[in-house]
């Protein structure tokens, strides 16, 4: 009895952390969708459907505004995080798998290190440039 | 069990006031515009006594009035003062530049989060005026509309001086085809009715964009000199003049100097004069004056010695004085040199 209820709270706090990390994600990277370019299916949506009256706009925001909602979210936290993964690989290569001048041995020494080090950089620029509006 | 809900509603209460009363602490800043505290105005205007010995008396009283006074404007009075002024802050933030036209799901995804964050925008804007001393948005208002005015009255300006100075280059052009073809009469009526037409505040407009003073200037002593009317030369184009335009008025004035004519060779020494004083170079010409055959001019001379002053004056000049007051033909030269060597001793 006693470890059922300790696995329901458990279960509880852990949905609530992820609500949270969700929650703050959604709203951290309202910074990124704040830029137009960062809103690739919210401009698709925006040329699909301009009602000109505006007793049609009214008409259609009930459908709209969770539509809208949803494709929103959807650019934040699918789309546009999707779109920086190119950009946030170019950084990795830039910044350490570029073709260098630079010795053998130098490079031999380095190699193990940016191995290590790579995946950590890449994940955190790509929550960077998933987050925030970075050119 | 029952002591931890009351240590919880103790800290509740606690917040509770720490909040409440952090507009009275850290209304400093707001309470410090008098504007803000309507209460504590009326304290000073009606309790506070002009003189030193009836505040000492009257301030076991008006202390703790005053003290009420601040507390009500930093809590109630001015908080409220601002709702408007907060509200209209959220509305520029949140509210404003609407697209629906071009941008019909993106607007009506946003309403949503436009809701979401009104109060606490409002929230923001409300605690930052209440808190700190921010210009009222009518004055902000007035303000920005002040800037936007001048800003338009200053690219009309600009615009202006543009579209004048393509035609004053163009008018100046002419005039100086008319000197080179010998038409000297005609170019000056020419120049000083370009120079004419336009007013003092936009010649120091035009001197921003380049040299076309100096330049209307010049044409109009050149063409002056040309034509022999001298009467129209004015020895204020003289400041005007820069340092291209200088060089080409020295030229002339130096042949006007070999002239047979006392006018001309006193014109030339005035014009120069000037010229040498814009420069900060003294009685370089007074020099060549004082040697000059015309009494006139000699005169002319000497007052321009006296006129720019006689502190670090050359030997030169000194044994020309010298020379004027012991041999000059005209009295007045002669008593006027003996005046001036007098104070060349004296310093």
């Amino acid at each position: 009895m006693g470890s059922t209820t300790r696995q329901e709270s458990n279960s509880i706090r852990t949905r609530s952390v992820s609500a949270c990390a969700l929650l703050v994600w959604i709203l951290l990277s309202g910074c990124a969708v704040i830029d137009e370019d960062n809103r690739r299916f919210l401009n698709v949506m925006d040329d699909a459907v301009q009602p000109e009256s505006t007793g049609l706009r009214i008409a259609l925001a009930p459908a709209m505004i969770p539509a809208g909602t949803v494709a929103l979210v959807t650019d934040m936290v699918i789309v546009h995080p999707i779109c920086v993964i190119p950009d946030a690989a170019d950084d990795v290569y830039e910044l350490y798998w570029k073709p260098r001048d630079i010795d053998w041995l130098r490079k031999t020494l380095l190699f193990p290190i940016i191995v290590v080090a790579t995946p950590p950089t890449f994940l955190f620029d790509w929550l960077g440039r998933s987050i925030f509006a970075i050119e | 069990m029952q002591i931890r809900t009351e240590c919880r509603h103790f800290s509740l209460a606690a917040i509770l006031v720490a909040v409440l009363l952090a507009p009275a602490v850290f209304g400093g800043c707001a309470i410090m515009n008098r504007d803000n505290t309507p209460l504590l105005n009326l304290v000073e205007d009606n309790l506070w006594p002009e003189s030193t010995g009836m505040r000492i008396v009257t301030f076991p009283v008006v202390f703790p009035a005053g003290a009420v006074a601040v507390l009500l404007d930093a809590v109630i009075v001015h908080p409220t003062m601002i709702v408007d002024d907060s509200l209209g802050d959220t509305k520029d933030v949140l509210w404003d530049n609407w697209e629906w036209d071009e941008k019909y799901v993106t607007e009506c995804a946003c309403l949503p989060w436009r809701t979401l964050f009104t109060p606490l925008i409002f929230t923001g804007c409300f605690l930052g005026r209440a808190l700190f001393d921010f210009p009222e948005r009518a004055d902000a208002e007035s303000r920005a509309a002040e800037d936007a005015a001048r800003q338009e009255a200053d690219e009309r300006l600009r615009a202006r001086v543009k579209s004048l100075k393509k035609t004053l280059v163009s008018d100046l052009d002419r005039v100086e085809e008319l000197i080179d073809a010998g038409r000297c009469s005609e170019a000056l009526d020419e120049v000083t009715g370009v120079v004419g037409a336009v007013d003092l505040n936009m010649w120091l407009q035009l001197e921003k964009e380049g040299d076309l003073l100096a330049r209307s200037h010049f044409l109009s002593f050149a063409a002056a000199v040309g034509c022999g009317r001298l009467e129209a030369i004015s020895t204020a184009w003289a400041v005007t003049l820069r340092d291209a335009y200088t060089r080409k008025t020295r030229s002339i004035l130096s042949g006007m100097r070999e002239s047979d004519d006392p006018l001309v060779r006193w014109t030339a020494f005035t014009f120069g004069m000037e010229l040498a004083r814009k420069k900060h170079e003294k009685h370089d010409l007074a020099h060549v004056a004082l040697r000059d055959r015309d009494a006139a001019v000699r005169r002319s001379a000497l007052w321009w010695v006296k006129h720019c002053g006689l502190d670090g004056i050359s030997d030169r000049l000194v044994a020309d004085l010298k020379r004027i007051a012991e041999e000059d033909d005209d009295p007045i030269n002669r008593t006027f040199a003996v005046d001036l060597l007098r104070w060349v001793i004296e310093d």
